[in-house]
């Protein structure tokens, strides 16, 4: 099964090298994932509606109309499945909206751990 | 005052005592606005297999007793195994302790009689004023920190911390906090500048530097916030992006028609050396489309260490992956040449203090010569740096083939302009 993948940033740059880390993913693990983008909170909430359910979505923290935590807030009220990473720079901002998440990704993005946290949000390997 | 423990080995007072002196009691510090001068032997111990186990401890008593010779009404306080504290309240004028560090590093010029033994002790100085702090201890951190900048600068260096300069203590912090930001955001953004072939008579390579203008401090020199980069672990993150920027680089310089155009970057010895290092670069060559691109690393010469198994090799996995390799500010390192030898080393950068007046400096054109013809019999190409004036680029020119760079030819300029020079 295809897995659906949905990143959230305001960031070009960041979206083309989550991007380009999943592709090496899935050349490495032969899993065959799509990825969405989506660059506010506004954009993101429409693409959740459209696009039924996400297996993971990947949430900056800090958007231009807001803060991530309303993504991951709808996501999980769409379904309880989805497995949500926030992605910040100062994680130990975000105590009080740990329990919305499963998983926090730091940035700036590094290459290796951010491949191995995203197996992890996967729950693969 | 209260009571306070003495160091058994100098007898000299600690750093309770120096914190009790510089906050006095029912003032703040700013009212009593002490001068703090913080030194650093290096590493006296080093002497201790010549001389025996317990040289460091007769140096650092030899080293204390001296220097109380030059004392007057400071306080003198040993602060760390090697490091002291000269404290002074309310000096007759500010930049007092500058002219005792003066006397200090005359002093230590002077071999040091150890029993018969003659030893050259070198250390390092850091002051600090208070004009606004309001704790000692951020006074004496202050203090420490601007030692820590002579350390870096050379040996018996003096620095002396101005707290309204742009890299204070807390500066510091802010940059450190605020890096992360700047290497995604673009406040930290790049520069290229333009290296000239006589033989080609065009721009056929450039270097690529990175800048940061800051939101609030401004422009941050690169030698201030590169090892703030290596200290706080964003050295990498900030590689990637460079690297990333310059397969987009490339890319424009492609649709032009230079493919041949050659790009070099600084690498630091420590990102070098990192375990990920050769992982993230081939991601990033794959990636990004930057195999076979004419990019080439350069590493400064002093921090090349004189040999190193464990470094060779790595210099042989980036030249295996494509790259080539430069020595950066040759010339001003103090390694042996053998690593010429040793190393997989394709440009040498002479740097820019020899190229410095070249047309009428002797010395300078006869070392420069020297290393040229060194250069020729051991194959390596090279660049000169610093080219200024037209007195300058006329002796370089005599050289033939070789390549210059400098503000006479090409400052740095963003990617659009130099792109626009082409």
């Amino acid at each position: 099964m295809e897995k659906k993948i949905l990143i959230v940033d305001d960031v070009r740059f960041n979206i083309e090298f989550e991007t380009k880390l999943i592709e090496n993913i899935i050349e490495e693990t032969g899993i065959s994932m799509k990825v969405d983008e989506a660059h506010t909170i506004e954009e993101a909430l429409k693409v959740i509606d459209d696009k039924n359910i996400y297996d993971a979505m990947i949430i900056d923290m800090n958007l231009p109309d807001g803060s991530g935590v309303e993504i991951a807030k709808y996501a999980r009220e769409k379904s309880s499945k989805t497995r949500l990473a926030a992605l910040t720079i100062y994680p130990n901002e975000y105590e009080k909206e740990r329990g919305y998440f499963d998983l926090f990704m730091k940035k700036p993005i590094m290459i290796g751990p951010f491949k191995q946290n995203f197996l992890r949000l996967l729950q693969i390997g | 005052m209260r009571k306070h423990e003495v160091d058994a080995l100098t007898g000299l007072a600690t750093y309770s005592a120096l914190l009790d002196y510089l906050e006095e009691e029912g003032s703040e510090i700013r009212t009593v606005s002490p001068e703090v001068l913080y030194i650093e032997i290096d590493e006296p111990a080093r002497f201790n297999d010549a001389f025996g186990y317990d040289t460091d401890k007769r140096i650092l008593l030899y080293f204390s007793e001296n220097i109380s010779t030059l004392l007057e009404d400071e306080l003198f306080v040993r602060i760390g195994v090697y490091s002291f504290v000269i404290a002074k309240k309310k000096p007759s004028r500010p930049g007092e302790l500058k002219l005792l560090a003066d006397k200090i590093v005359n002093q230590l010029r002077e071999p040091m009689n150890l029993e018969g033994n003659l030893l050259y002790m070198t250390a390092s100085i850091g002051i600090a004023s208070s004009v606004s702090l309001n704790s000692g201890a951020t006074l004496v951190r202050q203090a420490e920190y601007a030692m820590k900048k002579a350390k870096r600068e050379g040996t018996n260096r003096i620095v002396v911390c101005h707290e309204n300069g742009a890299f204070s203590f807390e500066h510091e912090l802010k940059l450190l906090r605020d890096l992360p930001k700047a290497i995604e955001n673009g406040e930290i953004y790049f520069v290229y500048q333009g290296q000239y072939s006589y033989t080609e008579k065009t721009f056929t390579g450039a270097e690529m530097l990175a800048r940061w203008e800051h939101p609030e401090l401004g422009n941050i020199p690169p030698n201030i916030f590169i090892p703030l980069a290596e200290k706080s672990g964003m050295i990498t993150p900030l590689m990637n992006k460079t690297l990333i920027e310059v397969s987009k680089m490339y890319r424009e310089l492609e649709q032009r028609g230079l493919q041949s155009f050659s790009i070099a970057l600084n690498l630091s010895f420590q990102v070098l050396m990192e375990e990920s290092f050769l992982d993230n670069v081939r991601f990033i060559l794959d990636a990004y489309a930057l195999k076979e691109r004419p990019l080439t690393f350069e590493i400064m010469e002093d921090t090349i260490p004189d040999h190193l198994e464990s470094f060779t090799s790595r210099l042989d996995e980036v030249k295996r992956l494509g790259f080539s390799l430069a020595v950066d500010d040759y010339g001003t390192g103090h390694t042996s040449l053998r690593y010429l030898l040793h190393f997989p080393i394709d440009y040498l950068k002479i740097d820019r203090s020899f190229v410095h007046n070249i047309h009428r400096d002797r010395r300078n054109f006869l070392l420069f010569k020297s290393m040229i013809d060194m250069a020729d019999a051991l194959g390596l190409k090279v660049i000169a740096e610093g080219v200024e004036t037209r007195e300058e680029d006329s002796v370089l020119q005599r050289f033939g083939e070789i390549i210059v760079q400098g503000y006479l030819y090409c400052k740095p300029l963003r990617q659009e302009a130099l792109l626009a020079l082409l």
